[in-house]
């Protein structure tokens, strides 16, 4: 169940975002053409990252995960992204400053079906071993493989 | 039963994670059958407050505003930052400063 939000079609490895703004506009657009979202979505997840910014500063790797209220989904989907340049981020819970450059947008349908791969997501983003390798990773290709991999064999 | 708040900007996504990892500690203290924590989107923290005497805790993963620091403070309940439960960083010390809480919440006349 979970192998189906991960798609090749939605991950991009090599945005050139300058700044948050410009990746949610990139990726807002991309999902809203492949029919994820409708079209509320941008300034939906725009306006919900300064009200609850998503940063999160893990021992090994600092990420988003930008998310909305499921009126804006259409499909339950996860894309990934790794931008060329870290961005300036403020971090969930306290707005303190950081810098990402991986981020996971969670395009959250039914909460209660998701919160099984939130808490895995949460959960490899502390394992070492895992981080390593999603760092290494080159092709969108390997990254599902990877992600697949991690999170069929977790949740199964 | 004492009530553990757990807030996030919508109620779905991250506070029911803290909520679990919450909940697993107390099971394991053995506190399950007297302490749970509850996800709730943080829109409807402070009404739960005002009305709820059993929140003892509130677990926020947005950031509280003013309106809702002062209810906290008025109803002495304890804030704590609920992003250690996601990151591991910091999460054996969120862990014991629920244990001190529900402890000494379990000592107290039931209301």
């Amino acid at each position: 169940m979970y192998e189906s939000m991960f798609n090749k079609d939605l991950m991009n490895l090599q945005v050139r975002a300058k700044s948050a703004d410009q990746l949610f506009d990139f990726v807002g657009r991309d999902v809203q053409e492949k029919g994820f979202v409708n079209e509320g979505y941008i300034e939906g997840v725009k306006e919900r990252e300064v009200n609850y910014p998503t940063g999160l500063v893990f021992p090994n790797i600092e990420l988003a995960l930008p998310h909305v209220d499921p009126q804006y989904i259409c499909k339950p989907f996860i894309y990934v992204v790794r931008n060329t340049q870290s961005l300036n981020w403020k971090q969930m819970g306290d707005s303190k400053e950081m810098k990402a450059c991986y981020f996971l947008f969670l395009g959250i349908k039914e909460p209660k079906k998701q919160v099984g791969l939130l808490s895995s997501i949460i959960a490899a983003f502390k394992d070492e071993i895992f981080i390593t390798n999603f760092k290494k990773v080159v092709t969108p290709e390997e990254m599902i493989a990877l992600l697949v991999n991690k999170f069929v064999q977790v949740t199964v | 039963m004492i009530t553990i708040l757990v807030c996030c900007g919508s109620g779905v996504a991250t506070s029911p994670q803290v909520a679990n990892k919450i909940n697993d500690f107390l099971t394991d203290k053995g506190f399950d059958d007297v302490a749970q924590a509850e996800p709730h989107p943080v829109e409807t923290a402070k009404s739960r407050i005002d009305s709820n005497p059993n929140i003892i805790v509130y677990v926020g993963i947005a950031p509280a505003d003013d309106d809702l620091r002062e209810t906290i403070k008025a109803n002495n309940v304890i804030e704590i930052v609920g992003v250690p439960w996601l990151t591991g960083i910091g999460e054996d010390e969120a862990n014991a400063k629920v244990l001190v809480a529900v402890k000494a919440a379990v000592k107290k006349p039931a209301q």
